[in-house]
Order: structure tokens, then sequence, then C-alpha cells
């Protein structure tokens, strides 16, 4: 059944991804530690880097990784360019803020914007770095989905404080998404006549505070059930799994890349 | 006496007391419903009981020792299912939901995938493992989380409310664990308004109204007390049936 206005689509495909990544992904056979090691390492040196080379280089990785495992190239291709453009129009003032060789002139009503070599110069290392950051994380992400990438930070060493806490939310955010629909859903049955749209907004609204209520509430008994069956036993220690080759190759490819990185600082 | 609640007191911030003055007590290999109607403290009590939260005044005492003192590796020995499969679920797989104490519990891998399969089998669980608890039905949910808490094969079960909105399949194949648990010597704790499934289960049955405890005896004379049933709010009809069931010889409280 297709859910009835944006609303509601839109909660319930942002359900979808978050339960797509939880249990749609096929299993690869990479080592879970190196992959979000690598991951991480890429993506913070795609951040970093000024260096437009080796973010094309983090970028095609990216895309490497899709094409290689098989993975949903559309959805990957949406996610990287929907942030990129967003990037865009975020950065694009830049172009004419910053002063510097003026390229082009830009009438606006009575004033004219100077466009400048510095800016566009900014403009593009900014959007590049988000451009190469989001493709290597989003298809890292898409191919080990949520379980391998916990797996990936338990043998990073990460407090399991920490990944307790990201299993739990990747587990209910689906939920707490639905509930919201069904909460709007109940409202909507109950607006008898054509009303104002300020109105129905007023009307509508009222369900943050529900989402509020309980959220709380159904954290407080998830706690309690966590802790019903917790029994301070020493945890049992993380197994780092089997290292194959193409883990080797992912490994050593990272590390060569870290290390531009670092000379060219 | 196993567990022992001793004169508990409990109030939530903010509100008026719920709990005063209560006792209760389950021996090993015996059954205890606790009967009161919505809002009564039953779901607060167990809550007590398993060591989540903490009196007021009184005491939980786990075989003559305190509880609190015992927490929290006490709770090994506490199973407790709650109200709302929902509240009690937070795995993403059904798998993953049966293994979580067995892995604290058990050293290796091998040996949590061995229970968890054994448990799945037992409850018709097997073709889910790798389902998302979530995405089944309420009954299956409540299999589930009644799998989860037998699998680490705790000696006290608490059950809250565990047949409401449960189909007569579900219903049967509750009782089956507790009839199960009762043979093997576990002390059970049922919240309950469910006057059939308590009957066919329960060895002695507490009333609680206004946050205190009556009855404490066998199911027929605590039925056949008019003011118990009334202050338990339950269901006449189904009282009687019951009685009848239990004892024909005996006279429905609430007849005109």
């Amino acid at each position: 059944m297709k859910p009835r206005n944006l609303t509601h689509r839109f909660l319930e495909n942002l359900a979808r991804t978050v339960d797509l990544l939880d249990g749609g992904v096929k299993k690869t056979d990479l080592n879970p530690t190196i992959t979000v090691f690598s991951a991480f390492t890429l993506t913070m040196v795609a951040t970093l880097s000024p260096d437009f080379r080796l973010q094309t280089l983090i970028f095609f990785i990216g895309v490497g990784m899709i094409l290689l495992t098989h993975s949903r190239i559309c959805e990957w291709a949406k996610v990287t360019f929907l942030v990129a453009l967003w990037a865009t129009i975020v950065t694009a003032p830049a172009a004419v803020i910053m002063g510097g060789e003026t390229v082009a002139k830009l009438p606006v009503g009575l004033i004219e914007l100077k466009i400048s070599r510095e800016g566009i110069d900014a403009v593009a290392k900014l959007v590049s770095r988000v451009l190469a950051s989001t493709a290597v994380l989003t298809s890292f992400t898409m191919v080990m989905g949520w379980k391998e990438i916990i797996l990936g930070l338990e043998g990073l060493k990460v407090p399991k404080e920490v990944t307790s806490l990201l299993k739990i939310s990747i587990t209910n955010m689906p939920l707490v998404l639905r509930d919201a629909s069904r909460m709007l859903s109940a409202r909507e049955a109950r607006v008898m006549r054509d009303i104002k749209l300020r109105e129905l907004w007023m009307i509508l609204s009222t369900v943050v505070g529900d989402i509020l209520v309980r959220g709380f509430e159904r954290a407080w008994r998830l706690e309690k059930s966590v802790e019903a069956r917790s029994f301070a036993v020493s945890p049992k220690k993380h197994e780092f799994g089997v290292v194959t080759k193409k883990d080797l190759a992912l490994l050593l490819f990272t590390i060569t890349v870290l290390a531009f990185w670092i000379l060219e600082m | 006496m196993l567990l022992e609640l001793q004169d508990i007191c409990f109030r939530y911030p903010r509100c008026t007391e719920i709990l005063r003055n209560i006792n209760v007590s389950v021996e090993d290999g015996e059954a205890v419903a606790l009967m009161g109607s919505n809002g009564s403290g039953k779901t607060t009590l167990l809550m007590i009981a398993a060591g989540l939260l903490e009196p007021e005044k009184g005491l939980v005492l786990l075989e003559k020792k305190s509880l609190k003192e015992q927490l929290p590796e006490a709770r090994r020995r506490i199973g407790l299912v709650f109200q709302d499969p929902n509240d009690q679920l937070f795995n993403a797989t059904v798998y993953d939901e049966l293994a979580f104490a067995l892995r604290q519990l058990l050293h290796s891998n091998s040996e949590v995938d061995i229970r968890v399969k054994e448990v799945a089998d037992r409850f018709g669980l097997t073709g889910w493992l790798s389902k998302t608890p979530y995405d089944l039905s309420m009954g299956e949910k409540r299999l589930i989380t009644l799998a989860s808490v037998i699998a680490y094969d705790p000696d006290i079960l608490l059950l809250d409310e565990p047949t409401a909105n449960m189909s007569s399949k579900v219903v049967r194949e509750i009782e089956q664990v507790v009839v199960d648990a009762k043979k093997a010597g576990k002390a059970i704790v049922i919240a309950s308004h469910d006057v059939e499934f308590v009957a066919r289960t329960s060895d002695r049955v507490y009333i609680i109204y206004d946050g205190r405890t009556y009855g404490g005896a066998d199911i027929v004379s605590v039925l056949s007390d008019k003011s118990l049933v009334d202050m338990a709010d339950l269901n006449s009809n189904m009282v009687g049936l019951v009685l009848q069931w239990l004892d024909p010889r005996s006279q429905n409280p609430l007849a005109d």
C-alpha cells in the first residue's frame, strides 16, 4: 500500500532506508574491523585533504566498492549527489563574498555581484570534499550494513556502551518513524471537514509532543528490559574474524592514501 | 521462601502512593497470581520484584537475602516478561533477542548457538530466527519474549499480563510454559486479568486493591469471596464459569 501524502511517504521512506541498511544488505566476506577502519580513514582524508587528486581517487574507491559488491548504485548516487547539491547551494555565496580576481559580474537588481576566482576555488574545494567523503562513506555503509559497522566499531575498541546504544537506536528508529506516521493518521482521521492549512498544521503539529512523551516512555521501558537481562558478567572478548587477501588489499590501499595525505601536509 | 516481598511501599515521582505495605511470597514449584483492576500496581510490583525499581519502604528477599545486595548477578535467576512485547524486544533479529542474555553467560558462540536453536525449536521459532521481531504478529512477539527469558533458565518467572490480546493458541502455549516451569521447580508470579488462565495455572491468588494485598489463598477461596472479586474488578460470568469448572458445588458470589 502506498502512503497517502508527502509527510507519510517521507516518514515511511526514512524508515525503509534504516530497515534496508539493517537487514537488506548482502553478506560480504570483508573483515568488519578493517573495513570500518578504512571507511573512517578514507572519509577523514577526503574531508580534510585539499588535494583534488586524492579526493578524486577516494570518490572512485566509493564507486568501485558499489560496483564490485553489486550494490544498488542508484540509491548510492541519489544520496551522494543530493548531499553534493546541498553543499553547492550552501557554499555558493562564498563565490561572491570572497574577494580576489573578478571573473564575472552578476547584476541583481540595483547591485552587481562580483564572482571571484578565489571564491569559485573555495566553493569547488568544499564541494569536492563533500562529494568524495559522502561517496566513500555511503558506499561503505551500503556494502556493510549497520550490523557489520557495529561489529567493526567493536573491533576498533569503541566502548561497549556506545555500540549497544547504536544498536538499539538503529533498531528503534523505524519504529519511532512508523509510530509518528500512525499518530498523524489518527489525527487526520478526526478531521471531518475542510479546514484551513494553518488550522490543520496546528492539529498535526501536536504529534511532536506525543512523539516526545512516547519516546521517553519507550526509552524507559527499553532501559528496564536491557537491565532485566544484564548480569554484569565480564563481556566476551571480541573476535577479530578472518582476514582475507581482499581485506589486506583494502588495508594497504587505505594506509597508502593516509601516508600520501600526511606527506602532503 | 524463594522470593518474598515484605511491606513494600512505592510511589512514582510526583504521584500518590501506588503500593502500600504489599506482602507477597512465592516458593519453588509454585505459581502465584496477582489480580487487580487497571492501574492497581501489578506491573510496578513485578518491576520491584525483578529489582528494576527500588521500593520506598520494605524489602525484596531472594532466598531470605536482600535482592538489592545480590544485584546485578541475581538477575540471571529472575526472568521478567513485559506486558507489551514491543517494550521488551530491542534486538535486530529474533536470534539476537534469544541470544542476548546467553552471550553474557555462555563462553563460546557455538554454545550460544546450540541453546538458541534448542529454545527456538521448543517455541516453534526456528523459521523466524533471521527475521526482525518488530515485523511479526503480537502473538509471535509474545512467544519471542517468553523464549528470550526461558533461554537463560531463570529460577523465578515474572509474567506481566502474558495472555492479554493473545489468541487461544498462544494462550495454550503460554500455559504449557507455566506448567513446565512449575514441574521444573521454578517459582512463577503472574499478573493477570484472565481468570481462566489464572485458574489453570496458579496455586494461590493475591488481589491488589488500593495499594494493598488481599487474599493469598487458593483460587476457589478467592473467587468465592464476593468482596475480593469486586476489588479485583473481575468478569462475573467468567468467575461463575471458572468456579463451576473448579468446584461444581461452589456458588458464584456475583450471581443474583
